[in-house]
C-alpha cells in the first residue's frame, strides 16, 4: 500500500513537472537573462513532441504554450485523470480497465482528425482540445494501473485483469 | 517453468521503427502528435515480445511492457540519431528546406512584411544543422523518447495482456459455532 501510493505520488510530481514545463515556457519568454534562455530551450524541447502552431495552441499571456491545444489537453487530462483517482477510489490501488475503453478513448480523436482530412467536419480549437482531454484523462487510469501493477510486490495484475471492472 | 525470453531483441526492433519514423523526412512528423511515433514503437515492442513468449513460460506482465518498452525509446533515439545524420549526409536537410519554403510562402500569401533578419535566422533554424546540433538532438530524443517509449509499452500491454479465465472466488468458511 505505502509503495503503491509512492508510485502513485511520484508520476503524479512528474506529470505535474511536465505540465508546469509547458506553461513555463510562454511565462518566462517575456523575461530575459536565464529565465528567456529556459523557455528557448523548453520550446525547443517541446518541439520535439508537438508542432506548436501557433494558431492550434493555447495563449498565455499573450504568448503560445509549449504544445498545440491537443497535446495540452491530453498533459492537462492525463494530470487530472491523476488526481481524480484517489477521489474515485479510497486508495490509488487499481485493476486494469477493460482495453474497450482505451479505444473508445481514442475515438474522439480518430473522429476529429479523420473527418477533418474528408472536409466533413471543422476541426476547431475546442474540438482537439475536448477530444485530447478525453484522452488524457482516461489514459492515466491505464499507465497508472500499468506501473502499479508493475510494481506490485505480489504482482497480481493478471488476476486483477479477470476482474477488470471499472 | 522455462526464462522468458529475451527482451533485447523486441525491444531493438521497436527501436528501430521508432528510429526510422523519427529520422524519415515527412515520416517524422508523426511525432509532432504527442511523440505517436514513439508510442507505436514501445507498443509494437511489447506485441512482439509478448508473441516471442511460449505457453510454458510465465505470461507477459507489465514489468515486462515497462522494460520493453523503455528500451525501445532508448534503442530508437540512438537509431534515429544514426539515421538522421545518414540521410542528412545523403539528401541535405529536406524537411528543413521544405518547411523554410512552406514558411515564406505563409508569409507571402498572408502579405507580411518581415525584415531580411527575420528571414536570416529562419534560415538559420531551420537550415542549418551542425554536428553539435545532432548531439544535441541525441541528448533532448534520449530524455524524451524514453519515457514515450515505456508509456507506448504500457499502452501496449493494455491492449496485449494475456487473457485469464475468471477466477472462482469462494466465501471464507463459517467460523465454527460456539458451543
Amino acid at each position: 500500500m505505502r509503495q503503491e501510493g509512492f508510485i502513485y505520488t511520484v508520476l503524479l510530481c512528474a506529470t505535474l513537472l511536465w505540465c508546469f514545463a509547458i506553461l513555463a515556457a510562454p511565462l518566462f519568454i517575456v523575461s530575459d537573462g536565464f529565465l528567456q534562455s529556459s523557455s528557448e530551450f523548453l520550446y525547443h524541447f517541446f518541439g520535439r513532441v508537438c508542432h506548436q502552431f501557433d494558431e492550434r495552441s493555447f495563449h498565455l499571456d499573450g504568448q503560445k504554450l509549449a504544445v498545440c491545444a491537443r497535446c495540452s489537453s491530453i498533459y492537462f487530462g492525463f494530470f487530472l485523470g491523476l488526481l481524480s483517482v484517489p477521489i474515485f477510489r479510497r486508495r490509488p490501488a487499481m485493476p486494469f480497465p477493460p482495453r474497450w475503453i482505451l479505444f473508445a478513448a481514442v475515438l474522439p480523436m480518430v473522429l476529429d482528425v479523420g473527418l477533418a482530412v474528408f472536409n466533413l467536419h471543422e476541426s476547431a480549437l475546442w474540438t482537439r482540445a475536448l477530444s485530447g482531454g478525453v484522452f488524457g484523462l482516461i489514459v492515466s487510469y491505464f499507465i497508472l494501473a500499468g506501473f502499479l501493477a508493475a510494481f506490485r510486490r505480489d504482482s497480481d495484475d493478471c488476476q486483477s485483469a479477470t476482474a477488470a471492472h471499472f | 517453468m522455462p526464462p522468458k525470453p529475451d527482451k533485447l531483441q523486441p525491444a531493438l526492433v521497436g527501436g528501430m521503427i521508432i528510429g526510422v519514423i523519427s529520422a524519415v523526412p515527412f515520416l517524422n512528423l508523426l511525432n509532432c502528435f504527442c511523440c505517436a511515433g514513439v508510442l507505436l514503437g514501445g507498443l509494437l515492442a511489447v506485441m512482439f515480445y509478448k508473441n516471442s513468449i511460449t505457453p510454458e513460460m510465465a505470461p507477459l506482465s507489465s514489468g515486462d511492457a515497462i522494460a520493453v518498452g523503455a528500451l525501445a525509446g532508448v534503442f530508437g533515439a540512438v537509431i534515429s540519431t544514426l539515421l538522421a545524420a545518414i540521410i542528412l549526409g545523403l539528401f541535405g536537410n529536406v524537411l528543413g528546406e521544405w518547411m523554410y519554403e512552406f514558411m515564406v510562402q505563409l508569409i507571402e500569401n498572408a502579405e507580411l512584411e518581415m525584415p531580411e533578419e527575420f528571414y536570416d535566422q529562419l534560415r538559420e533554424s531551420l537550415l542549418e544543422q551542425t554536428l553539435g546540433d545532432l548531439m544535441l538532438s541525441f541528448f533532448v530524443e534520449a530524455i524524451i523518447y524514453t519515457p514515450f517509449g515505456l508509456l507506448g509499452g504500457l499502452l501496449g500491454y493494455a491492449i496485449f495482456k494475456p487473457k485469464v479465465p475468471p477466477t472462482v472466488t469462494t466465501a471464507p468458511p463459517l467460523p465454527s459455532p460456539i458451543v
